[in-house]
């Protein structure tokens, strides 16, 4: 059979399209009904269960408060040097606890930081 | 009552909705893509009660994804198109393309006369098993290109390939549909036309 021209052939395809365009296949009720279905059935499924996590006791919540675990490491961290500070000091922080305390203490070491200021107010109180 | 009655409401909005348990929002997506979903299964399988099962699978998968849906990122139909070629496509694969012709199309033009109306189904038929004897991805691209009206850029995304080879496609499908036809040019009325 010779071809025919490209221009016909063209057109035929196109008329088929035309058709088939008019002619879209529907779904059936049936169809519509089982795809709404679904949809309900998901929706109250995610109505049931908004959240994946179980319902958290009492500790979880207190835990919760405080920042997590997270929070209760560094806690935990700063009591721990507390009682390092406590059962070990360094002698400066008890020459410093000491002193607070009002115990005497002699001092290791001792830095005059306003070396005239002595003289200064005997000058002022007439002693000199 | 009208089909679809959020129609000013893109699908994309209607999804959030839906996600957020909005009860008419899962009636007008279904109205509104159930036709596209079991549409495009048709064309693609040629069989109806296939069809459905595609389509019901498609839109199930839509309704499970809703929650985490991102917006901006692509359109629910292209998305839906995809799945729906992708669950073809594996059918089509186990059944060894045995494939019958049974997507009865129902003509919506009523106007016309019982002649013409026999002539377009007998057309749309016709086209339906040269279709079914193209490649899939050919297939896709045609059906998509000038039954479902899309643009090449569109389907490029769809189909995941890029434009040139959408147009690559369509034109070997539309050549290897003309030859196909060419057969039956007097049952299907085209030689009464020229």
């Amino acid at each position: 059979m010779p071809m025919r021209d490209e221009h016909k052939q063209g057109g035929e395809l196109q008329a088929a399209f035309d058709a088939a365009r008019s002619s879209r296949p529907e779904p059936s009720a049936n169809l519509m009904a089982r795809v709404l279905a679904d949809a309900q059935a998901v929706q109250a499924d995610q109505r049931v269960t908004p959240s994946p996590r179980a319902p958290r006791g009492y500790p979880q919540q207190w835990l919760d408060t405080l920042g997590g675990w997270p929070a209760v490491a560094g806690l935990s961290a700063a009591g721990v040097a507390g009682v390092w500070l406590g059962l070990g000091p360094m002698a400066g922080v008890s020459d410093a606890v000491a002193s607070y305390l009002g115990m005497s203490v002699p001092p290791a070491y001792s830095v005059d930081v306003m070396p005239g200021a002595e003289l200064g107010l005997a000058w002022e109180e007439g002693a000199l | 009552m009208p089909l679809d009655a959020m129609q000013d409401v893109t699908d994309e909005a209607l999804l959030v909705l839906f996600a957020n348990g909005e009860p008419a929002a899962a009636r007008a997506l279904t109205l509104r893509l159930t036709p596209k979903a079991f549409g495009h299964a048709a064309r693609l399988l040629g069989n109806r009660a296939e069809a459905e099962d595609v389509a019901q699978e498609a839109l199930l998968r839509l309704w499970r994804v809703a929650p985490e849906w991102r917006q901006g990122e692509a359109k629910v139909t292209t998305w839906l198109y995809r799945v729906v070629a992708n669950l073809c496509t594996d059918r089509l694969r186990r059944s060894g393309r045995g494939v019958a012709l049974d997507a009865v199309p129902e003509p919506e033009d009523e106007a016309r006369g019982p002649l013409d109306k026999m002539q377009a189904e007998a057309r749309a038929d016709a086209l339906q098993t040269a279709l079914d004897g193209l490649p899939d991805r050919q297939r896709q691209a045609v059906v998509l290109r000038h039954i479902e009206g899309m643009a090449n850029p569109e389907i490029a995304e769809i189909m995941e390939i890029s434009v040139d080879a959408v147009e690559s496609l369509t034109a070997r499908g539309k050549r290897a549909l003309s030859a196909a036809l060419e057969g039956r040019r007097e049952e299907l009325g085209y030689a009464d036309e020229g």
